[in-house]
């Protein structure tokens, strides 16, 4: 099930909010959100659920004996190394056991025939969540929980078991025992999961169509990549450009739309998620934009990774092969593929560029210029992203700069283009901070003038509106996965 | 933020405590060490919608001020409120302010007995008899009202649209616009449970019949037009095809028939083929016009023109092939200025080759230009990807060219005309609202012969049935098959007025439709196969007939259709 499919919104959703708000105390409304998170698994994955389950009662275990073992250090230690071990294990058993096999496969030869392993949904965010729980409760940032089942609410909590964020269990430890909610908070998580729905169903859906027409779809690549081939190489120009600037939209949009749902959910039940995308295509330069893009991946790696390695605090050698390491992690991360580790690199040298003196330069001059460098080289980088297949990208490459012999630009991309000028402006618009700060602005000063009285009917109205714009997309669409999805 | 007026109020900071789940009441008597611990003056402190916030003692930036320290004694107990049970915002936890600040800014700092932002206050009047009922007078931060009525009618349209989704015979099961069966709601099994399928497909299910559906995807179409500048707009996805061969295809002589590899054979046919999905190209719409567009297929064409070239010899006996193949639309009645720009494939070069590179067959050439002759007319349909049977008639006209007959003057038939037709480009183009303001009619030439139609289906039902039926009443997209009922596996036109006269078999796809009924006063027997519902060959068809002449017709699109010639290399074996 995705966030955004009718049956989630006006299926799911109102029963399980409806049977949450009958329960009476803090106990029942945990087991609600239990019971519906796992059946929002099982949606997906009915089998694997299984394994959700068995590594949450692994890990908690683990930490358990972890905590129980205090002040043995040794002991301790070999614990939460066999977590990682176990932890990263399965996930590399599921998603990467396919990639290494074929590199193997290409250099000795064998193995002739490489198994195909369905890859669980989630997996990479519920493994590294639980991942993060025990190392937390290693390093007595947090306590273990007791209750099994609590933890498991935490693991499989639907809000963000799908496609993050990446939730710390010590950021909701405290309100899994105990939450309020007051109306004001339920309006804020109305608004943002409102504004979630339509940035995927109305923004990011139509972003996706228009980027395939003009670079190519999935479908034909996965059923006739030949074929794609050809077709990519006779786009014209300017299409390839357009192709890839609408990809670029569609991805951030689709996934910060994620993020908002979750997060409007969680607060229309008094969970305060951190937030996971913070406007990143207004960034100056590369280190910050991997300080406001999947925020919550970064600080995995950082705090997981980047600092046990020793962070920035044993030279500055080692201070670049450690940035080197996580950001070929990071790229693995996103998928079994060398595009993405390709991609994880290409960020990597950008930092390490940044460091090592474009930082000093890009404060010096006016903010503008950062802003277009971080546009042209975090564009190139979705290139990079969007093909797993290698022989796309230097066909990509190539038809920018007209090397294809294909034209600048042909009827059909004019067409494109004339009918959605209207709408790449709002989805551009969208990306920016612009709606938030016009929001802000028009806020009333003064409670109970006239003006207030409009202003709060507007902002009743607006997620209603929000709510049946994308209700009409949605009909017709009858199939609209995350692009996160398969992780 | 909204800062408001300071209020001389203070109370009491007591150091966090980890949060015990269980207690109801809201003031808590901790027995605790309580000396020097400092008083705070919330006066100072930041307000969210009225109500002060506070931040936790340990935190390096506090906006409070102490302001004394005092010594302990018993009655400050009734004033100690354990802030850990609070509810709190971003882990701040939040006070309710009494509602009449004006009455406490009267009172000194001492703290008294009604000292303030307690969540529950006594009553003044102490009955002992109503001591148990407590008047528990809940303060509100200000704007709750407002936000509960926010987030109520957010939470009314989403249960309104529930409770809709709901009621099932609401759902529609079939959708007229896009000619085809919704999702069914699946079968359970336990196969199917643990495979996943089910819950997918209970998802299409929900998704697909959506109530009122048809309206609403209307309603996003609409939407959508406010895109950009929608008079011309590209549906579909366009191909570039493939470069028209300049000379015609050379085959050796001996041929080998066409049982080898075919890479994209399909399995037995589903007998209720929407014959629609089937590769209907990309849809150019501009204004109330939409128009296919073609494109040429190496791998495909050699297969189309051996089909065709092959008739001839799988016929039993010595007939006349006459091949006819059509153009479509996008290169005739689309204006020129446009379609210079559009990347469809110059269909004179390809009916050239294909023309050209057919053996054992008379070719009809004159269609192109004589559909470009008229092109002005009504030839070809707006919302649909047919031609009107004024096209077909023009195309009739370079038959008997070529066959050296007369053709019978189009005055001499009388018209019956059918309005209000919305055909494939209407829905192939998510229902264009310009087409649904002007929609189609379709005029057909009324037979003045006696005849009988006999129509034999794919899976054998056999019936009588009229040559131009009255679509009136029926659906708005399917009005093209009021010439000979549509396409179907065998049907049999007997012209009585004529028994003498020759025989034919005529071969087609759709376009053959509009056609057929012109042939009927030069033939006593019009045999016509749709080789896609026709299941058996062309020699044992015609194994106990005599055959005169055999007419294959299709449009250009056809001759890239692999499903189409997969069943003409099945018929002619």
């Amino acid at each position: 099930m995705v966030f955004s499919s009718l049956l989630f919104v006006y299926a799911f959703l109102p029963i399980c909010m409806l049977i949450y708000a009958l329960a009476r105390g803090i106990k029942a409304k945990n087991i609600v959100l239990l019971v519906f998170s796992l059946l929002f698994y099982s949606w997906g994955e009915p089998v694997y659920v299984l394994l959700l389950l068995f590594m949450t009662f692994a890990d908690w275990l683990f930490a358990l004996l972890i905590e129980k073992s205090v002040g043995k250090n040794a002991g301790r230690k070999i614990l939460v190394i066999m977590t990682c071990i176990v932890n990263l294990g399965i996930i590399g058993v599921f998603k990467y056991t396919g990639f290494f096999l074929e590199n193997i496969q290409n250099v000795f030869g064998v193995p002739s025939v490489i198994p195909q392993i369905v890859l669980p949904i989630g997996i990479s965010f519920y493994t590294f969540q639980l991942l993060s729980y025990v190392i937390d409760v290693y390093r007595k940032e947090v306590p273990a929980q007791k209750n099994f089942f609590w933890l498991l609410l935490y693991s499989s909590l639907f809000y963000q078991c799908i496609a993050g964020p990446i939730v710390r269990y010590k950021d909701v430890e405290r309100e899994i025992h105990s939450r309020r909610t007051s109306p004001y908070e339920i309006t804020k998580g109305i608004s943002r999961f409102a504004v979630g729905l339509a940035k995927k169903s109305v923004l990011a859906n139509m972003c996706g169509n228009l980027s395939d027409t003009l670079l190519v779809a999935d479908t034909l690549i996965n059923s006739n990549a030949t074929e794609a081939l050809g077709e990519l190489s006779s786009r014209s120009v300017v299409g390839l450009w357009m192709g890839v600037l609408f990809y670029m939209l569609q991805i951030y949009l689709d996934f910060s739309a994620y993020s908002d749902m979750a997060i409007g959910m969680g607060l229309m039940v008094g969970f305060h998620f951190k937030e996971n995308f913070d406007y990143p295509y207004t960034s100056k330069s590369v280190t910050e934009f991997w300080r406001r893009w999947h925020i919550s991946l970064g600080s995995f790696f950082r705090d997981y990774v980047y600092i046990p390695l020793g962070g920035n605090r044993k030279g500055t050698v080692r201070t670049y092969f450690n940035i080197l390491v996580v950001w070929l992690l990071t790229g693995l991360w996103h998928g079994a593929s060398w595009n993405f580790v390709l991609w994880g690199l290409f960020f990597c040298i950008f930092l390490i560029i940044e460091k090592l003196f474009l930082l000093k330069v890009i404060n010096k001059i006016p903010a503008i210029f950062g802003r277009i460098y971080l546009l042209i080289v975090v564009f190139f980088g979705w290139i990079l992203f969007r093909f797993s297949d290698f022989r796309f990208i230097p066909v990509v490459l190539k038809g920018m700069f007209a090397q294809n012999g294909n034209s600048l630009i042909d009827f059909e991309t004019k067409t494109l283009l004339i009918s959605n000028f209207i709408f790449l402006i709002i989805a551009i618009l969208a990306v920016t901070p612009l709606v938030k700060f016009i929001s802000e602005k028009l806020k009333p000063q003064k409670d109970k003038t006239f003006y207030a009285v409009i202003y709060h009917i507007i902002s009743a109205i607006i997620p209603v509106i929000l709510l049946l714009l994308s209700t009409v997309m949605l009909v017709g669409d009858s199939y609209n996965p995350f692009l996160y999805f398969q992780f | 933020m909204i800062y408001d007026k300071p209020r001389n109020i203070s109370f009491r900071v007591l150091p966090s405590v980890k949060p015990k789940p269980k207690k109801k009441s809201k003031v808590n008597k901790v027995p605790r060490d309580l000396k020097n611990q400092p008083i705070i003056d919330i006066s100072s402190m930041p307000v969210i919608e009225g109500v002060p916030m506070l931040k936790f003692p340990d935190d390096p930036n506090p906006n409070i001020i102490i302001t004394e320290k005092r010594e302990y004694t018993p009655e400050f107990e009734k004033e100690i409120i354990d802030i850990s049970q609070l509810p709190d915002i971003d882990g701040v936890p939040i006070l309710d302010l009494p509602k009449t600040p004006e009455k406490t800014a009267k009172e000194s700092i001492k703290p008294t007995e009604e000292t303030p932002v307690i969540i529950e206050e006594k009553p003044k009047d102490k009955k002992t008899k109503n001591a148990k009922k407590e008047k528990v007078k809940k303060v509100r931060p200000a704007g709750y009202k407002t936000h509960l009525i926010k987030a109520a009618s957010f939470f009314v349209m989403l249960y309104l649209g529930a409770t809709i989704a709901f009621i099932i015979p609401l759902r529609p099961t079939f959708s007229p616009s896009e000619k085809r069966n919704l999702a069914k709601f699946p079968e359970f099994s336990a196969e199917v449970l643990f495979s996943g399928e089910y819950f997918n497909d209970i998802n299409t299910w929900f998704s697909d019949t959506f109530p009122y559906r048809d309206y609403l995807t209307q309603i996003g179409t609409s939407i959508k037009n406010l895109y950009g500048i929608n008079s011309i707009n590209i549906h579909g996805d366009v191909e570039s095809g493939d470069d028209i061969p300049d000379a015609p295809l050379e085959v050796p002589s001996t041929e080998a028939p066409v049982e080898t590899t075919a890479p994209k054979t399909t399995e037995p046919k589903d007998e209720e083929t929407d014959l629609k999905t089937q590769s209907l190209g990309a849809i150019i719409v501009a204004g109330d016009a939409g128009y296919e567009y073609y494109t040429f297929s190496n791998e495909l064409a050699p297969r189309f023109i051996n089909s065709v070239s092959n008739i001839k010899s799988s016929v039993n006996g010595d007939a006349d092939v006459y091949a006819m193949i059509v153009p479509t639309s996008i290169d005739i009645t689309l204006n020129d200025n446009l379609r210079e720009q559009v990347g469809s494939a110059d269909q004179q070069k390809a009916l050239n080759y294909f023309n050209s590179s057919f053996r054992d067959v008379n070719t009809v050439d004159g269609i192109y230009k004589a559909e470009r002759l008229h092109r002005k007319e009504y030839t070809y349909f707006r919302t649909d990807h047919h031609w009107t049977a004024l096209g077909a008639y023009y195309a009739y006209e370079q038959f008997c060219i070529e066959k050296g007959i007369t053709p019978i003057p189009l005055e001499k038939y009388e018209t019956e005309t059918y309005d209000d037709f919305l055909g494939t480009f209407y829905s192939g183009s998510n229902q264009t609202a310009e087409m649904a303001k002007n929609p189609d009619s379709v005029t057909a030439y009324l037979p003045y012969n006696d005849v009988s139609c006999h129509i034999v289906e794919a899976d054998g039902d056999a019936f009588y049935w009229n040559i131009v039926t009255d679509v009136t009443n029926h659906d708005r997209g399917s009005k093209y098959i009021t010439f000979i009922g549509g396409d179907n596996a065998l049907t049999t036109i007997t012209n009585k007025d004529n028994p003498d006269g020759e025989t034919c078999i005529v071969i087609k796809e759709s376009y053959g439709n509009a056609f057929v009924p012109f042939l009927i006063p030069h033939y006593s027997t019009i045999y016509v196969i749709d080789p896609r519902h026709y299941d058996g060959t062309l020699s044992d068809f015609t194994s106990d007939k005599e055959i005169d002449d055999v007419i294959f017709i299709a449009n250009i699109s056809t001759t890239r259709n692999y499903i189409y010639i997969d069943a003409m290399e099945s018929l002619i074996k």
